[in-house]
């Protein structure tokens, strides 16, 4: 008896994951199903239920980013796209979904003037993830190791080796400044994205104050904080104000 | 002695018992109870009382003035003994409206009594209606006032009097000033009820001989829109001014002329209220689409692109520009677009006021995407508005656009589920019907063995530094070189002992023990091989005492065994090299 419950205690986990696998694979075939049929509130109902099972992954927020374009809700689907590529930030379809999306939104921030220099920065971080220029990091810290260790122990070695040693240096205090501003934008920063149709941008949090601007669906922020029903946002042009909680869906 | 300090004390108390005596009163009084809008009037309230201290007066509600406190001057006075103080307080009243104005009465109370003071009635009448009285009833500071009349002045004057509703009217006021002033002089505009306002900058400052006399004059235009048809009033506005009573600005000469006292007294300037006549917008030939512009504009209508893919979207700008109220304009009403979704991008405003006209454009904007391929057309927009100059309804018009859109679309095209790979670039008909691996997304920054795995290069150069200044140790250090490399050259000789041995040479091998450890010891505390007895290393204090007895005895044993062979064989051979292979690892770690 004591073995047989053992053997159930052993067995149930497996049984229960797989039987939950199954369920989210039949989910999500239905949901492909009712995609393809032009249900897309069904395909969303679907997908959402996947998600509420704890299933999580990229390409789970992909189909639903699409299911929700299709369904008109702009700004969930550019939620979705965003939640996608922060699982996987490298999935490209995601990505040009999501610029293709926000085409959509009617607002046009004008960006901040950040000068030439912080261009030049931001193009050069722009390219991998925190990962990436983790790994990055990681590779030119260990050449620079080495190459310093050997030049210690046989000194007067050619000049190739001390080459290697400022290049991988260098390599490597970038890649660790480029990992620090990935990490903060992508990971310490909260996002949020207008879900209503239109959404005052006050300079309080609650209706009693003054309106600053009008945001549209889709419209993108950094959320600051929060009070009560409102969260305190800046714009990419740095203007700051507040919105109702239930207009926005954090990313 | 005790005689005099006892009369002082009952002289105090007498004081203090008449000090008890004394009431509080107040007193309030004006220098004038009838003037002019905008003169001022002095307030000066007196407080006498007991004792040291007085509490302070509760001021009635002065609201119908504009009040600066100008003075206090607080006095005790000892009279037989007795303590008395007295307060004066001096406030300059400007009354800001005409009529008859109450000074409630001052209130002073104290612990144990309450006194008032009597009411005071002010008569404000009209600027100018008290030049006619007699001139030996006006007052010195009346005609110090009438002098500063003559000094500063303000006007306002309108381009015009009858104009039609949303017209500009502009406004110019003026500040005539002859004297110099304390301070910057603070101006306060009135409501303009009824009408919606617009700055004219820059303002202008010049001089101009006004009845013979020279004066720099500011001058500040603003445009103002009537909103409403009818009788309306442009009140004045109300300079408040602190004039340097020490002369004009004109005048170098003057010093002799000046009044000392009356210096930085604040004056309230005021002019005529103007009278407009607002006529209404012509009802005959309104327009229908008429939504209530007035002023003189024209109209465009632009977009980013013309041909576009199915479900890419198109800004489209129409812009209003021309003169007149361009905040207020009303938006363009802009033609139902069934083959396009329309979003409302928003509007933006440019107001240019340089010319002394408002003037500027307005854009409003939006986003269109066509829904299905094809050529449409954005029809002609209309705007109607009323021109003030000619008097009559004008319509302008945009020009016709056309779109192409081409493509099958996104948005509304279903299509076949297909997986991502290989699937076109622009594919929103596109899902991944592949179930996918659950995330894997590992955040490598918050990994502790990533960190870890970064620190071996460090410990890699640490020992890179060590390796390096042993080796040049080892070459540079003789010492260090023999303490480093004792045990490597005694095992040396330990291989050739055991040669020894396995030829029956026990003489040699007892003689290479011997050698192996005196020259370990040798190294090791960088001492002479040759010459090194026995006897030395009893003496040596660098050898502990346990090790020194047994390394003394197998020392002497090594030599019987090495001069007198007979009866040692294979078996004490192996004891004895046991015994060195101990010893070397006891000194090893001893020396």
């Amino acid at each position: 008896m004591k073995r047989f419950g053992a053997l159930l205690l052993f067995i149930l986990p497996v049984v229960q994951s797989t039987a939950l696998a199954n369920t989210n694979e039949i989910l999500w075939q239905e949901a492909a199903e009712s995609y393809d049929r032009g249900d897309y509130s069904s395909a969303l109902e679907k997908y959402g239920r996947i998600l509420e099972r704890g299933f999580s992954s990229s390409e789970l927020y992909y189909n639903l980013g699409n299911s929700y374009f299709k369904s008109g809700k702009l700004g969930a689907s550019i939620w979705a796209y965003r939640r996608a590529l922060k699982l996987d930030p490298d999935m490209e379809q995601a990505r040009s979904n999501l610029n293709y999306a926000r085409a959509f939104n009617a607002d046009k921030i004008e960006g901040r003037e950040r000068g030439f220099t912080l261009d030049i920065w931001d193009f050069l971080t722009g390219f991998f993830t925190s990962n990436g220029y983790l790994i990055f990091f990681a590779a030119a810290w260990w050449i620079t190791g080495l190459v310093a260790a050997f030049m210690i122990i046989k000194p007067g070695t050619t000049s190739l080796a001390y080459y290697l040693l400022i290049v991988s240096a260098i390599v490597a205090i970038f890649a660790a400044a480029a990992t620090v501003r990935r990490v903060k934008l992508d990971r310490l920063t909260t996002w949020g994205v207008l879900t209503a149709q239109a959404a005052h941008i006050r300079e309080g949090p609650g209706p009693d104050f003054q309106k600053i601007e009008i945001g549209h669906e889709g419209l993108e922020f950094k959320i600051l904080g929060e009070r009560e029903s409102s969260y305190l946002i800046e714009l990419g042009n740095s203007l700051k104000g507040w919105v109702e909680k239930e207009a926005v869906l954090i990313i | 002695m005790i005689g005099k300090r006892s009369i002082l004390y009952v002289l105090l108390l007498i004081a203090f018992l008449t000090a008890k005596a004394m009431a509080l009163s107040v007193t309030a009084s004006v220098d004038t109870d009838e003037i002019e809008l905008g003169d001022p009037i002095n307030l000066s309230i007196t407080l006498t009382g007991r004792g040291g201290s007085l509490p302070d007066p509760i001021l009635p509600d002065l609201s119908d003035f504009d009040v600066y406190s100008s003075g206090r001057n607080q006095s005790i006075s000892i009279v037989n003994g007795a303590f008395s103080s007295s307060l004066e307080l001096n406030y300059t009243l400007v009354p800001k409206k005409i009529g008859s104005l109450l000074i409630g009465p001052v209130v002073v109370k104290d612990k144990n009594e309450m006194v008032v003071s009597d009411p005071i009635k002010i008569t404000v009448k009209k600027p100018g209606s008290l030049q006619k009285r007699p001139q030996a009833e006006q007052r010195s500071t009346r005609r110090q006032d009438q002098k500063q009349r003559e000094d500063f002045f303000i006007e306002q004057t309108v381009d015009k009097t009858d104009p039609y509703v949303g017209e500009q009217v502009t406004l110019t006021f003026r500040f005539y000033q002859s004297v110099n002033l304390w301070q910057q002089p603070s101006l306060e505009w009135p409501e303009y009820a009824g009408f919606t306002v617009e700055d004219l900058p820059p303002n202008s400052r010049s001089y101009q001989y006004v009845n013979g006399k020279r004066y720099l004059v500011t001058e500040i235009k603003r445009a103002l829109f009537p909103v409403t048809p009818g009788k309306v009033t442009i009140d004045t506005p109300r300079l408040t001014i602190k004039p340097d009573d020490f002369g004009s600005m004109m005048d170098p000469f003057s010093f002799f002329d000046r009044d000392f006292f009356r210096s930085g007294r604040p004056k309230v300037l005021t002019a005529r209220p103007i009278g407009l006549n607002v006529r209404p917008l012509p009802q005959k030939r309104k327009p229908e689409g008429f939504s209530g512009a007035v002023g003189n504009y024209k109209i465009g209508a632009e977009v980013d692109k013309d041909s576009v893919g199915v479900d890419e979207p198109i800004t489209l700008k129409v812009i209003l520009s021309g003169t007149g109220n361009i905040k207020s304009l009303p938006p363009v009403q802009m033609p139902e677009l069934a083959d396009f979704r329309v979003y409302e991008s928003g509007k933006t405003e440019s107001i240019d006021n340089k010319g002394r006209v408002v003037s500027g454009s307005k854009t409003f904007e939006q986003a269109i995407i066509p829904r299905t391929s094809g050529v449409f057309t954005i029809p002609s927009l209309e705007y109607s508005f009323f021109n003030p100059e000619r008097g009559r309804y004008e319509t302008v018009r945009t020009r016709p656009i056309e779109i192409t859109a081409t493509g099958e679309g996104l948005v509304d095209v279903g299509g076949a589920p297909k997986n991502i790979i290989g699937a076109s670039k622009r594919s929103f008909a596109y899902i991944i019907t592949e179930f996918p691996e659950p995330v894997k997304n590992i955040d490598l920054s918050a990994r502790f063995w990533f960190w870890l795995l970064q620190g071996i290069p460090i410990i890699g150069v640490i020992a890179a530094v060590a390796v390096r200044s042993h080796y040049k140790r080892l070459v540079g250090d003789r010492s260090y070189a023999r303490r480093i490399t004792a045990i490597k050259r005694s095992r040396s000789i330990f291989k050739s002992a055991m040669a020894k041995k396995r030829s029956g040479d026990f003489s040699g091998f007892c003689g290479d023990l011997y050698d192996a450890i005196i020259g370990f010891i040798a190294d090791r505390l960088d001492l002479e091989k040759s010459g090194l007895t026995i006897d030395d290393l009893r003496a040596n204090e660098r050898i502990s005492a346990d090790i020194k007895d047994d390394l003394t005895g197998f020392l002497e044993r090594c030599q019987i065994a090495r001069f007198v062979p007979s009866g040692f064989d294979t078996h004490a051979a192996d004891d004895l090299l046991m015994e060195a292979s101990n010893l070397i690892g006891r000194l090893e770690k001893a020396i």
